[in-house]
């Protein structure tokens, strides 16, 4: 088991620092640079921004360097003093941008995954169990229903009815009155009232996929000669379920936790776009326009790392969980 | 809006709930801040949201008042200067108090902030503006009185006398001096050169800083220096808080390197740009009517509220702003603000939303969401306009492009109010790249020459520029027996053009025309334009501008590398140059530039007039562009409960609007 950690630590360094690379060099491919940017929003603006300037600021940036030193002095810089560069956009430094916002993607991604365990996985068993039934057959469409739609018109389709038939406000944390309100209970209100609506939406596809895997991976089970024979010794039918059949169609939920750690600061790019919620989604995304290319790097670089962590901890605690993995573990 | 009597008096009813059902609550919540409070209590205010209009003759907003009355600021007389700028409300006085709830998109959209709440520069735009080139629609501001001096070669300004930062510290000449000499002509900040509005046109040396009396200061340029007050009252940042700034400046703190990586940045200059940046630095002492105290990239809302020491005063003596505080939430998505404004969750918005598509909709719900809509003038001359160009590297190009005959021919041949109609509301009329009607170098006859739909004259031009053979689908021949094609670049991220272009394709077909169209991103878009190798390009336009002021004038004169190359990159180029690079232009672009100078440096505006109409009567021969229509008028929603917003205004950028209207009379009333 050690030796298969230490192989799998080490391939995690290797990938890291591909995907470092590669992050580094497809952020320079697309025409323009940062200034560009800076140079098209002084022009929006009825301003202009003349050719000294412009120079003056991609040497102060180092966006006169090749790539290679570029990359090398931002790399150095992580590994030596953990300081990830600096926001051209922001002015500020990466880290303290993306830590800022940590809190709310976190909230979200926790909530989320745990609204669509809660939904998924007694729905899952049920639609298994009653394979055929019409209950069957209405957790199917609307699975799918929630796979198919996009997200973000879900978003706007309720925002719609929201506004339109229940007077809410739009998008945001806070109603006007609370937005620069001291915390009280009112605000917590305020602020979950607004809070359901994403978790439900970024839920719901999830929701619609979790339940497929479920009744999938529980139906390769019910019929299997074990599940049998229990039920020829006399096991009641609902203790017989969930002591044997289930426990092993849990499997997914294992090797899915993993992928919540990058989600803790990946946050849902457009749902948060779309009801205007500060996560680190938009921050990214803002970044990738604006050709931010520390931010945007560092900002692919924590991920991948929380991936790769993610994907080492669910393998193990998958191997926790189902002996069989943790023998194939073992052999291998 | 709940009143102060009835907020009060729910309050009262809350407190009894408690006494009844929780006594031992009853402690904390007459303490104030409850956090069992269901109530949306304002930061700073306790549990006493009692802070309404006040009495009307009151001379200063109530809650300052209540803070002089406890000692916690000096009176209002102490506050004020001794000649406060007063400001005639637009309807009529108003009440103190509220919350002006606005929206921006991104955090890039400060412009939003700045045009609100931090239009505050030396001299600014009368109200009434018409885009004059003279000072005539320039008025005082921070400085109490201007004068123009030796012909136009010295600015002498007078600040008003106790004039005082938010913090309470006075704004003297010094902080002019050190915002002019240490910033921005500082050659250690400015290290590849200086912005050409604080230099004399022909040496290029800054205009020299002097300070009159303590309260007196001139820059002296060393010829007249057209255009130096327009540009200010473009609102170019004249005046930085010295007391506070110089702490990050080298020359005055030599330890300002430990601060730079406290802050984890690379260089001071960067603190420098970090601090002085009014909408992420909620520390710094600003003169605006209301102060950041939640600024951008803290949370999803940026606030501002009074300023105690604001200096402004309504026509009876009363402090302004009327308005409490302002709070515009940080969106993504415009269609998130087209929405919040529907629903009537906005009190004062431009910008943005204020498109053809989106005014049904928000015209239609006016009544639901409480509003109504103001105008705002329309920005730049023009929806689309097609540049031809006529310097490309390949000579085949160069010449199709050159021949007059053929964009003539071309022009003749686009039903533009097909466009108008379909794609920009029926607003607007057929125009090409041209000054609009009111503006001072109006030219009618370059805004609608060529413009008539008509495919018998556009058969006739093409005709005769020598492309009148056809092969077997109708196309026209080439020189080289090709059908003759040309390649327009469009910007995906205007996607009118791209619909707009569509249509022309069709017209430009029917008289045997070839068009593809490449639509590509803006960054690709302007890299491919200044690299000198787009065909033929398209974009807005802007304004003919006599004085500087958005730098728009490449349209009509090729001075700038950029925005020029989508028709004479080589020339402007050689303009810019000096010579040194790029290829000579033609006589009459030559000729053109030689005016353009010359024009420059005419303090006298008529004089400058007549050079800017010389110029473009030579652009109406050149006729560089193909243009399609004048842009329909945007506009504005209002709140019913907001008031003393004038029902049109400019929409120019250089104007920025609404700041010349004065946000700080507006006021919020039922």
């Amino acid at each position: 088991m050690l030796s298969y950690i230490t192989r799998r630590v080490a391939l995690m360094l290797v990938t890291l620092a591909a995907v470092s690379i590669t992050t580094f060099f497809i952020i320079g491919l697309p025409p323009g640079d940062y200034v560009s940017t800076l140079q098209a929003q002084a022009e929006s603006r009825g301003e202009e921004i003349d050719q000294q300037r412009l120079a003056q600021l991609r040497e102060r940036y180092g966006l006169d360097q090749p790539f290679i030193a570029q990359y090398g002095k931002w790399m150095s810089n992580i590994l030596v003093r953990g300081d990830f560069g600096e926001s051209f956009a922001w002015n500020k430094p990466v880290s303290s941008l993306i830590w800022d916002k940590v809190g709310l993607s976190f909230f979200l991604s926790v909530s989320t995954l745990l609204f669509v365990w809660a939904v998924a996985f007694p729905i899952g068993v049920f639609s298994a169990v009653r394979q055929y039934s019409a209950g069957d057959y209405v957790a199917t469409f609307f699975g799918f229903v929630g796979m198919a739609v996009p997200e973000f018109m879900l978003a706007l389709v309720f925002m719609y009815i929201g506004m339109r038939y229940f007077g809410q406000d739009v998008g945001g944390l806070f109603s006007r009155e609370y937005m620069d309100a001291v915390w009280n209970f009112g605000k917590v209100l305020d602020l979950l009232s607004h809070l359901w609506l994403p978790i439900l939406i970024i839920g719901m596809s999830g929701t619609a996929g979790t339940i497929r895997i479920t009744r999938a991976n529980l139906l390769d089970e019910l019929h299997k000669p074990y599940v049998v024979t229990a039920r020829a010794k006399g096991l009641p039918e609902w203790k017989l379920l969930l002591k044997y059949p289930v426990r092993m169609s849990l499997s997914p939920f294992f090797s899915t936790v993993g992928w919540l750690l990058p989600g803790l600061i990946s946050g849902e790019t457009i749902i948060s776009i779309v009801l205007s919620l500060p996560t680190t989604g938009p921050l990214l995304f803002g970044a990738v326009l604006s050709q931010d290319m520390y931010l945007v790097g560092s900002f692919i670089l924590i991920l991948s790392t929380l991936t790769v962590i993610g994907t080492l901890l669910s393998d193990l605690a998958l191997a926790w969980w189902d002996p069989r993995i943790r023998h194939r573990y073992e052999g291998g | 809006m709940k009143n102060p009597q009835q907020l009060r008096a729910s309050h009262l009813a809350r407190r009894d709930m408690l006494k009844g059902g929780m006594g031992a609550l009853v402690a904390l919540s007459l303490a104030g801040c409850s956090f069992f409070e269901t109530d949306a209590v304002k930061k700073g205010e306790g549990a006493n949201p009692g802070k309404g209009a006040g009495a009307s003759n009151a001379k200063e907003a109530p809650a300052l008042a209540a803070k002089v009355k406890k000692g916690e600021l000096p009176a209002l007389e102490k506050r004020l200067p001794k000649t406060p700028m007063v400001v005639k409300p637009v309807e009529r006085a108003g009440v103190y108090g509220g919350t002006w709830t606005s929206a921006m998109v991104t955090q890039e959209d400060y412009p939003w902030l700045e045009n609100t709440a931090g239009y505050e520069p030396l001299v600014r735009w009368t109200p009434k503006y018409t885009h004059s080139p003279g000072t005539d629609e320039i008025m005082p501001n921070v400085a109490a009185a201007f004068e123009e001096q030796d012909g136009g070669s010295a600015f002498q300004f007078k600040l008003r006398d106790g004039l005082k930062w938010s913090d309470g510290a006075p704004c003297t000449i010094e902080d002019l001096r050190f915002t002019y000499e240490d910033f921005n002509v500082s050659e250690e900040v400015h290290p590849d050169g200086l912005y050409s509005l604080w230099t004399s046109p022909t040496s290029g040396r800054p205009a020299k800083f002097e300070k009159v009396d303590e309260t007196t200061c001139r820059f002296v340029f060393e010829e007249p220096k057209p255009g130096f007050l327009n540009e200010l009252a473009s609102g170019i940042a004249m005046v930085l808080p010295m007391h506070y700034m110089k702490e990050f400046h080298k020359k005055y703190n030599p330890q300002v390197d430990d601060l730079v990586k406290t802050a984890g940045l690379n260089d001071w200059l960067q603190l420098f740009d970090a601090r002085r940046d009014t909408w992420r630095n909620a520390d710094l002492p600003t003169l605006n009517a209301w102060k950041v105290v939640t600024p951008i990239g803290e949370g999803s809302t940026v606030v501002a509220e009074r300023n105690p020491y604001y200096w402004k005063v309504d026509a009876d003596g009363r402090q302004l702003p009327y308005i409490d505080k302002l709070q515009s939430q940080i969106l993504l998505d415009v269609e998130v603000e087209v929405l919040k404004i529907v629903n009537g969750e906005l009190d004062m918005q431009m910008r943005n939303f204020g498109t053809v598509r989106n005014k049904p909709v928000i015209a239609r719900n006016r009544e639901k969401g409480g509003y109504r809509l103001v105008t705002i003038g329309p920005d730049g001359p023009n929806n689309m306009v097609i540049g031809f160009n006529q310097t490309h590297p390949d000579p085949k190009k160069r010449e199709l492009y050159r021949n007059k005959d053929f964009r003539i021919g071309l022009s003749y041949a686009i039903n533009r109010q097909k466009i108008i109609d379909s794609i920009y509301g029926g607003q607007g009329r057929p125009w090409q790249c041209a000054p609009l009607p009111d503006d001072a170098v109006a030219d009618e006859e370059l805004g609608t020459q060529y413009t008539e739909y008509s495919t018998a004259k556009a058969n006739e031009y093409l005709d005769r520029a020598g492309f009148a053979e056809k092969d077997g689908q109708q196309r026209r021949l080439g020189p080289d027996n090709k059908p003759v094609t040309v390649i327009v670049l469009v910007n995906s991220e205007m996607p009118d053009q791209v619909d707009a272009l569509e249509l022309v394709r069709n017209d430009w077909n029917a008289v045997g025309v070839t068009m593809q169209i490449q639509r590509v991103a803006e960054t690709l878009y302007w890299e491919r334009v200044e690299a000198n190798q787009a065909e033929v390009s398209t974009w807005t336009a802007g304004g003919f501008e006599v004085r500087a002021t958005q730098g728009s004038n490449h349209y009509y004169v090729p001075t700038n590398t950029r925005g020029a190359s989508r028709y004479g990159s080589t020339w402007a180029h050689w303009y810019v140059s000096k010579g040194k690079e790029g290829e000579e232009p033609p006589a009459p672009v030559k000729k053109q530039l030689e005016l353009f100078d010359k024009m420059r440096a005419t303090y006298d505006a008529n004089e400058a007039i007549a050079f800017g109409k010389e110029i473009l009567a030579i652009t109406r021969e050149q006729f560089y562009y193909i243009g399609i229509s004048t842009p329909p008028e945007s506009y504005g929603i209002v709140k019913n409960t907001f008031h003393n917003v004038p029902e049109s205004m400019p929409g120019s950028v250089g104007y920025k609007p609404p700041g010349p209207t004065n946000p700080e009379q507006y006021f919020i009333s039922e």
